[in-house]
């Protein structure tokens, strides 16, 4: 029978519903040349040690406004206390030269009253307020200083004083200039009154608070490093292994009491896991089954695990004063080895000859043999695979050696979460990691 | 069990546990298979072998999270037609990329080649040719349409033409096909 003739769409949608070429032997081969390659310039964790580089650049960017503020006003305090201090110590060392020069304290008070004029109790007050309202003063001063010149010596320093509190190095032409527009106008005695060791001793003061200033700048400079880099080595202690990793560190600081700490380790965990007791797995010969003799079984009764792995933490740091800190973060945990090895019991029995002491005949006994073997196994799940890993939970302490170095002592203990938590192994671990930060 | 039974077992229980090992099952079992989606789509077989590496690529990235419901033949198909559905996407990236748009490059009279029956076996080469004769456009939504069972509204989005113009396009193809293969069957 001819077999019905079909239209020629139909024919070719049919024809190509499951149509498939056949495999070409090597094609896998080349496909995983090419992904390797791939896989190579850009693996997953170089990608999200890239990611977290990048989150780490951009913080500083992110928060920079704030940090900037904060340093704004520490300058400001510093010069503020400088310039009162620098104010404060003037008028003690140069109000009593006017005193000096008159040589009759009552006398001059006297006069001062008696013509209405603030004087000198107006220039000391001004020191502290603002260069404006001591110029004003100042110009005052000038025109009242012919008839006073107690009151012309005074405001001269104290001028001086709020002129280099602003600005250190016109300091000595200026001090040099209301020196000598006092000394022409007042007496050759009163001129004498300002002491060189004084003059000397206001510059020396004010040279030195401006360098103690800018050295503190410098330290603080220094402290506002906020990068810190570190090598580490963590001992670790999991349910019945003691294991090793090494790796580096890294930790930005983000404000006083908070950092983000980020690094990279390979790891080696050596896991067991003991499974939960099966019933035998029975192989006696059917029929048989009442024979003791022919029984035997094997169980697998463990699994040993060895990982090596790279661990790439990511966590948040609070420093809980300057010596201690906690930490908590998760890593990203990717498997480059994975070996296992399965211990079966096995079980079986046999005859045994022996004799009987009390009767002296050879008698045949039945006997059991139980032993342990440790067979490498085939498999290995979570080579290549990559988890996000663990939960890290630490607490440290920060010894500070020679000027920039520091040793940190932390003790640590990471659990597994996700997909890493399910699987047979238990991984859980705990340890402590020295670190020599620099 | 049979030996496929088995291979898709092994698939899901890879799949499950994230296991990289078992992509080079996949990759020999549905080779020939996703070679097959992209020749039709594209002529030049090295740019088809890339374009189902690509594919392969793909799969590989997410297949780990795919959803299924563990039942072995509702995950046969419907991880062949995901393959499948990744493979034409990454062709049709392919020809888009060879060419600014996907436009029509001829056109052809209608004529009143209307129906046509197959005479004897089709093969698939031969078809191939056939289709491959034909502009990437009409071609691509005949595969779409006939083949890989879009609609047309489906199709419409996917190269981004009216729904009108994929309709008119198909029965352009349909026609010139059937066109095309009288002349072969007259010729040999």
């Amino acid at each position: 029978m001819e077999p019905a003739k079909k239209e020629l769409i139909k024919e070719i949608k049919d024809l190509f519903e499951d149509y498939e070429e056949a495999y070409v032997p090597g094609e896998w081969e080349a496909f995983s040349k090419t992904k390797s390659k791939k896989r190579v310039l850009f693996p997953q964790w170089l990608k999200i040690a890239a990611v977290l580089f990048m989150i780490a650049a951009a913080l500083p960017f992110a928060v920079g406004e704030f940090f900037k503020d904060k340093t704004f006003r520490e300058t400001v305090s510093v010069k503020r206390s400088a310039v009162n201090k620098a104010e404060n110590k003037a008028e003690d060392r140069i109000v009593p030269n006017p005193l000096k020069a008159s040589g009759d304290l009552a006398k001059e008070k006297s006069a001062e009253v008696a013509k209405g004029t603030s004087g000198a109790i107006g220039v000391s007050k001004n020191a502290g307020i603002s260069e404006r309202i001591v110029q004003n003063r100042t110009g005052q001063k000038d025109e009242s200083g012919a008839d006073q010149p107690g009151i012309a010596l005074t405001s001269g320093p104290q001028a001086t004083d709020v002129i280099t509190a602003t600005s250190g190095n016109s300091t000595a032409t200026i001090q040099k200039g209301e020196i000598t527009r006092a000394s022409a106008n007042v007496p050759g005695t009163e001129v004498n009154t300002v002491p060189g060791k004084q003059e000397q001793s206001t510059m020396d003061f004010l040279l030195a608070e401006a360098k103690s200033g800018r050295t503190a700048d410098i330290k603080k400079k220094v402290k506002t490093d906020k990068w810190n880099f570190g090598l580490e080595v963590m001992p670790t202690v999991m349910k019945s292994n003691v294991n090793i990793g090494a790796g580096i560190t890294t930790a930005y600081r983000l404000s006083e009491n908070f950092s983000i700490s980020s690094g990279i380790s390979m790891v080696k965990l050596e896991s067991g896991a003991v499974l939960p007791q099966q019933t035998p797995n029975s192989q006696a010969a059917p029929g048989n089954q009442v024979s003791f003799a022919s029984q035997s079984s094997r169980t697998l009764v463990s699994v040993d695990a060895n990982i090596s792995a790279i661990d790439i933490p990511i966590g948040i740091v609070y420093n809980v004063s300057k010596s201690f800190y906690t930490s908590v973060g998760i890593s990203y945990f990717n498997i480059l080895r994975d070996k296992r090895s399965n211990t079966y019991e096995t079980t079986s029995s046999f005859y045994r000859m022996d004799t009987d002491p009390s009767t002296g005949f050879s008698e045949n006994y039945q006997a059991v043999k139980s032993e342990a073997i440790a067979e490498p196994a085939v498999e290995a799940p979570m080579k290549g695979n990559s988890y996000l890993g663990f939960f890290n939970l630490s607490i440290g302490r920060d010894q500070r050696i020679f000027k920039q170095y520091h040793i940190m002592v932390e003790p640590f203990i990471k659990i597994p979460v996700g997909k890493l938590s399910a699987e047979d192994l238990n991984l859980m671990n705990s340890g402590v990691k020295f670190r020599l930060a620099f | 069990m049979g030996n496929k039974s088995i291979l898709f077992q092994e698939i899901i229980t890879g799949l499950d546990t994230g296991d990289e090992r078992i992509q080079e099952r996949i990759y020999v079992h549905y080779w020939g298979y996703l070679m097959g989606v992209a020749t039709r789509y594209i002529k030049d077989r090295n740019i088809s072998r890339e374009v189902v590496n690509d594919s392969f690529m793909k799969a590989f990235k997410t297949m780990y999270d795919f959803r299924h419901d563990h039942d072995l033949v509702t995950f046969e198909k419907t991880f062949k037609s995901w393959l499948a559905t990744i493979t034409v996407r990454t062709s049709l990236d392919r020809i888009r990329a060879q060419k600014s748009t996907l436009v029509l490059v001829e056109e052809y009279e209608e004529g009143p080649v209307s129906y046509v029956e197959v005479e004897d076996k089709l093969y698939a080469e031969d078809i191939m040719k056939l289709l491959h004769e034909l502009p990437d456009l009409h071609r691509t939504v005949f595969n779409l349409y006939e083949i890989e069972g879009y609609s047309h509204d489906e199709i419409a989005s996917l190269i981004n033409i009216p729904v009108s113009s994929s309709r008119t396009y198909l029965t352009r193809a349909k026609h010139k096909l059937r066109e095309l293969y009288k002349n072969s069957i007259e010729i040999n």
